[in-house]
């Protein structure tokens, strides 16, 4: 018998149908991966299997854990499996664990919800679950608030609330997606070790194949609230019999066509550039201990090149960003655009600034919500000494360029999927006609099918115009897609530099390694056999 | 993220019944400046501590002046001062708010919010206590000590909304367009934190009626012979066992200006905040 | 944990500082002589003089300050211009009334704010949560002193369930004194327990969105379950926040109800000071009431650190 079959599932929230009829199984003891974009239903499965749908939502069809139907259980003897037979971990670790309570007493509830042992007992066990899942399951460690603790520590919380109870199956939903990739690593590392030591199954679910690969016996591929295949992950991944998983493959492996013509004069050059931030007085008498978020940067864009800096959350990307656009004040090192040499301190004018712009991640906090797309796009323009005459036919030629309509200008953000209005942003970076453009983490917020068009938008934006790109992302497969050279950051340094193909191909900094190891892949007797061949 | 807007909204009826009191106080005021059932300033012993009936609606005062007549004038007294208080308190806590926020961190916010939380220590009673004491008692008094109270309420609305702001990336854009602190202020965050502004306006506008309506009834705030609604309740209060309506219109008077304030305060952040709204 | 209550403590005396030094100039700024007026018109130079050495009222007014501030420390408030008594001993007295009555109108308001909100939340969208907002409306639009006198009227002078005035005192035990403030303790209570009730039930409303009560619920809790041992706690961080500003408006409206119920407290000291010209009293009314609000905020975000780990560092 399967430990959890999911027999005809469909569930609608107020009329509105979410998923349709589900049939899938998960035996005990195996990774059973669910992998799909955004909407498509994934984490609605999850909830109902825990019980846990919002209010308002309609079932029908069954979920049996071991023969039993949860969907019919009422919700007293619901909340006897969940957490005992049931453990879940979500993909927000920042927010998961109450903030007022010491983790050790919330690792220890899971066990004195079910009743199973006394306060005392509870505290030692819940010390126990937190050393297995790799933190200090000491007195101490029992007594840190959630704030002190790092996103992967908190994960590493909540898989030990999840899993005090020996649950016959683990549901993750999206367990990684808010890490740095060799956080993630390590955090699939101890999931996979956990099924195998405690014998419990693990329902991964996931929008990135590559983590499916490396995890999953068996995998569905969801979209639309359907599952459009099943199976092995080796027949599904080298299959690959419906044309949606086909899509999805092409486009999460997908490199767009290049062929940038880069010259051999910089548009952009940094020198020595520092940033330090003061950070809080650890008591009120004390100096202001400070914090080098960026340390003695120095490179060079050349025109038509695209430049790729990648590094992990907190290695101070972002801080180089704001430097370079110059949101931030130079404390130290010049900044070189277009022939021109700034001082520190030395704020960009006006017309150096139209030679430099910007496309920002989120697509739903990049536009004033009240202004339309044509005064958005237009905005750049307070760059010029005027607004030119012909601004209207501008914005629109540049809707046109990015793939959207003419008539799409007299439209408000809102009305704009997150692909369309980072299309929007483009146009925006474009109007002025800059000779760099930077991309901070441009298509990170993106579903994959979405990111390969916005790539593809992007090269042939950079064959066009001649355009230079800094495109800073902490995805290092997305960087290997576009950039010709790659820089990487540690803790406000560039570790290593050079052509991406030396750098990914070859990496001789110790980080690079091991960062280059800890990016997901799908291995290659995983691939269709054409895409093997093209990628050896 | 879904569009928000396409859904067709309830008007919520908080807004219906907030706006239906609120506007008709406004009218009682407004029509005071040409017609008032008879004169506030006329006396008339003879007919005094009358009950409400044909010839006085609401019945008559201590001193035989038409009950109907002083709400109306002491309404106008009331909204105007309150009036006046938030836009002190908008017109210099609105600018410093945002200014805190356009330099976050800065030795100048640290300044602007510290003398916030020292403006707060004193409660408008205190402010007013202060300012009669050195200068005598009047509107004026109440007006300055209300809209003194009120700055700090604004700066710190208008700061926090703006730093969340400053946040998302419409306003980085807006640097890297050359724009400038000041213009960003004005084009980008103003007409987004409005909605909040306006609420939090109907909500210190209700609280400066009270307010009012206190430092009038302890002496503090509007002087006699100008009718006021906490005057009035000052007045008659020794008469309440005597002849109950003489408190208990004012009073009313008093609850339903503020009543309808607060629901149309409610109502319109219901309206402009959906996500707000489905809490609730 | 050390390092946060040492910045606090610092905060609260620059705070005091500063607002000592606001009160001080006000009233400075007054014109006319203190010791004229307590001499009367026909005193002599030479008394004038020996009066206004007496009270300090010589020399500059950074010196005048620190001298008063000083005073201050050492509870030494100065002497009364009208009453010729220090004026400590009277604001003590007086605040034997003002400061019970305040505190008193505190704690009904939490007793009642925090059940009320509290089911207005669990019972949401229902018959008695829409009952319990309307009437918290009508809480929050009432003049507490209208609804003081109303209570006076009704409960003292027509059922004569509770005295309608003027206060015995502490001596004769705690009862009588009680009984005489519970009447105006009340009329302070219900508007500022209304709009408190109404903070908690948002903010219980808020921690129901959180993650954590997700994860809480996942480990098995009943959503009641949830709500008590996650969401309360989280809750009371903005219903904090509140209560510290309601107490300067809890102590503020003591002192405009003590009029209705004929209580000489605080207010009554600080009005008729500022009708006699008896600025001394009046400077140290007002001393006393700002270092009560800053005192409560202090206390405020000290409880903050208990309930909230994450303001423990800083």
């Amino acid at each position: 018998m399967s430990l959890l079959d999911f027999q005809g599932l469909e569930v609608a929230i107020r009329g509105q149908t979410i998923l349709r009829p589900l049939n899938f199984q998960i035996q005990p003891g195996e990774i059973y991966g669910l992998v799909g974009e955004s909407g498509s239903g994934k984490s609605m499965t999850a909830l109902a299997a825990m019980g846990l749908l919002p209010n308002g939502s309609q079932t029908r069809g069954k979920i049996e854990l071991e023969g039993q139907d949860l969907l019919a259980l009422p919700e007293r003897r619901m909340r006897n499996l969940r957490g005992k037979a049931l453990g879940m971990i979500f993909q927000e670790p920042m927010t998961a664990l109450n903030p007022v309570q010491p983790v050790g007493q919330q690792v220890a509830e899971t066990l004195l919800v079910h009743g199973v042992s006394s306060k005392r007992e509870a505290m030692d066990r819940a010390g126990d679950r937190l050393e297995r899942v790799g933190l200090a399951g000491d007195k101490t460690g029992l007594a840190r608030f959630p704030h002190e603790l790092s996103g992967g520590q908190r994960q590493r919380v909540c898989i030990a609330m999840a899993i005090a109870l020996r649950p016959k199956l683990l549901i993750a939903d999206e367990p990684t997606t808010a890490l740095d990739v060799s956080t993630q690593a390590q955090i699939l590392e101890l999931l996979k070790e956990l099924v195998e030591d405690e014998g419990m199954a693990l329902m991964l679910i996931t929008h990135d194949l590559a983590v499916v690969a490396q995890m999953a016996q068996r995998v569905a591929v969801m979209n639309q609230g359907e599952i459009v295949e099943q199976g092995r992950t080796e027949d599904v991944f080298c299959q690959q019999s419906h044309p949606y998983t086909r899509r999805l493959f092409a486009a999460s492996t997908h490199k767009p066509a290049r062929a940038a013509k880069v010259e051999e004069r910089p548009v952009l050059a940094v020198e020595g550039l520092s940033h330090a931030y003061p950070k809080t007085r650890p008591h009120p008498f004390a100096p202001r201990p400070s914090f080098q978020a960026v340390d003695a940067i120095s490179f060079q864009l050349r025109q038509g090149e695209s430049l790729g800096l990648v590094g992990e959350s907190g290695c101070g990307k972002s801080t180089l960003s704001r430097l370079i656009l110059g949101l931030e004040p130079r404390q130290q090192g010049n900044l070189s655009l277009d022939d021109q040499s700034l001082a520190p301190g030395e704020a960009l004018g006006r017309r150096l600034r139209r030679s430099l712009q910007v496309v920002f991640q989120d697509p739903a906090g990049s536009f004033n919500p009240r202004h339309r797309v044509e005064r958005i796009v237009a905005e750049p323009f307070h760059l010029l000494d005027k607004r030119p005459s012909d601004w209207r036919a501008r914005v629109e030629k540049a809707l046109l360029a990015v793939g959207l309509s003419a008539e799409d200008r007299h439209k408000f953000p809102h009305e704009f999927s997150g692909g369309q209005r980072q299309r929007i942003a483009i146009a925006r970076a474009l109007i002025i006609r800059p000779k760099i453009i930077v991309l901070d983490e441009a298509v990170s917020a993106l579903d994959v099918s979405i990111r390969a068009t916005i790539l593809d938008l992007l090269a042939d934006l950079q064959r066009e115009y001649g355009l230079a790109y800094l495109f800073i992302s902490h995805d290092l497969s997305v960087v290997e897609a576009i950039a010709d050279r790659v820089m990487v950051m540690r803790a406000g340094q560039i570790v290593e530099h050079g052509p991406t193909a030396d750098v990914m191909g070859n990496p001789q900094h110790p980080y690079t390694r091991a960062l280059l190891a800890a990016v997901p892949r799908i291995p290659d007797h995983l691939r269709p056999p054409a895409q093997t061949e093209q990628s050896s | 993220m879904m569009p928000v807007r396409s859904r067709r909204r309830q008007i919520p009826l908080a807004l219906v019944l907030g706006l239906a009191l609120t506007s008709l106080f406004v009218v009682l005021a407004l029509v005071s400046f040409i017609w008032t059932p008879y004169d506030v300033t006329k006396l008339d012993v003879a007919n005094r501590m009358q009950l409400p009936s044909a010839a006085h609606w609401l019945g008559t005062d201590n001193i035989g002046r038409d009950i109907l007549a002083m709400i109306m004038v002491g309404t106008r007294t009331s909204i105007a001062v309150a009036l006046v208080a938030v836009g002190v308190g908008v017109g210099l806590g609105l600018p410093l708010g945002l200014l805190a926020a356009s330099r976050h961190g800065s030795l100048l916010d640290e300044a602007i919010m510290r003398s916030n939380d020292l403006v707060f220590a004193f409660p408008s009673l205190v402010i007013a206590i202060l300012i009669t004491a050195a200068f005598g008692p009047s509107a004026f008094n109440a007006i300055l000590a209300i809209g003194i109270f009120n700055i700090p309420v604004f700066a710190r609305l208008s700061r926090s909304a703006a730093l969340s702001l400053w946040q998302l990336d419409y306003l980085r854009f807006a640097q890297t367009a050359g724009k400038g602190v000041a213009r960003i202020s004005l084009e980008h965050i103003l007409p987004n934190i409005l909605n909040i502004l306006i609420v939090q306006m109907t909500i210190q506008f209700s609280l400066g009626i009270l307010a009012e309506s206190g430092l009038s009834y302890i002496g503090l705030g509007v002087q006699p012979p100008t009718p006021s609604l906490g005057r009035m309740l000052a007045d008659n209060r020794t008469l309440t066992a005597l002849a109950p309506h003489l408190t208990l219109i004012p009073g009313m008077a008093i609850v339903l200006i503020v009543l309808g304030l607060n629901l149309l305060g409610d109502g319109l952040r219901d309206l402009t905040d959906p996500k707000l709204a489905r809490q609730r | 944990m050390l390092a946060f209550l040492t910045a606090r403590l610092l905060t609260m005396i620059a705070s005091l500082l500063v607002a000592s030094l606001v009160i001080f100039i006000m009233l400075d700024l007054v014109p006319g002589d203190p010791a004229s007026l307590m001499l009367g018109l026909n005193a002599t130079p030479e008394a004038l003089a020996a009066l206004r050495e007496q009270l300090g009222l010589d020399g500059p007014w950074p010196q005048r300050y620190l001298a008063w501030i000083a005073g201050l420390l050492r509870g030494d408030f100065g002497l009364s211009y009208t009453y010729r008594v220090p004026v400590s001993g009277l604001i003590i007295e007086r605040l034997a009334i003002s400061l019970p009555l305040a505190l008193y109108a505190l704690g009904l308001t939490v007793v009642i704010a925090f059940p009320v909100g509290m089911i207005a939340a669990a019972t949401r969208r229902s018959w008695g949560d829409v009952s319990i907002m309307g009437l918290t409306q009508l809480g929050i639009a009432m003049p507490n002193f209208w609804f003081a006198i109303q209570l006076q009227v009704l409960f003292a002078l027509v059922l004569r369930w509770l005295p309608a005035g003027s206060f015995p005192g502490w001596q004769d035990g705690l009862w009588p004194a009680l009984t005489a403030l519970t009447l105006p303790a009340i009329a302070l209570a219900l508007p500022q327990a209304s709009i408190l009730a109404r903070v908690m039930r948002s903010s219980v409303l808020e921690t129901l969105h959180q993650d954590y009560m997700r994860s809480a619920r996942a480990k098995g809790l009943s959503a009641a379950g949830a709500l008590v041992k996650h969401g309360l706690r989280n809750a009371l961080i903005p219903v904090l926040t509140i209560l510290g500003l309601q107490f300067a408006f809890l102590l503020a409206g003591a002192i405009i109800i003590e009029n209705v119920f004929y209580l000489s407290g605080l207010g009554n000291l600080v009005f008729k000071a500022i009708s006699q010209r008896d600025l001394i009293v009046v400077r140290s009314c007002v001393m006393v009431l700002v270092f009560a609000v800053i005192a409560v905020n202090t206390l405020v975000d000290l409880t903050y650190g208990l309930v909230d780990p994450r303001l423990r560092k800083h």
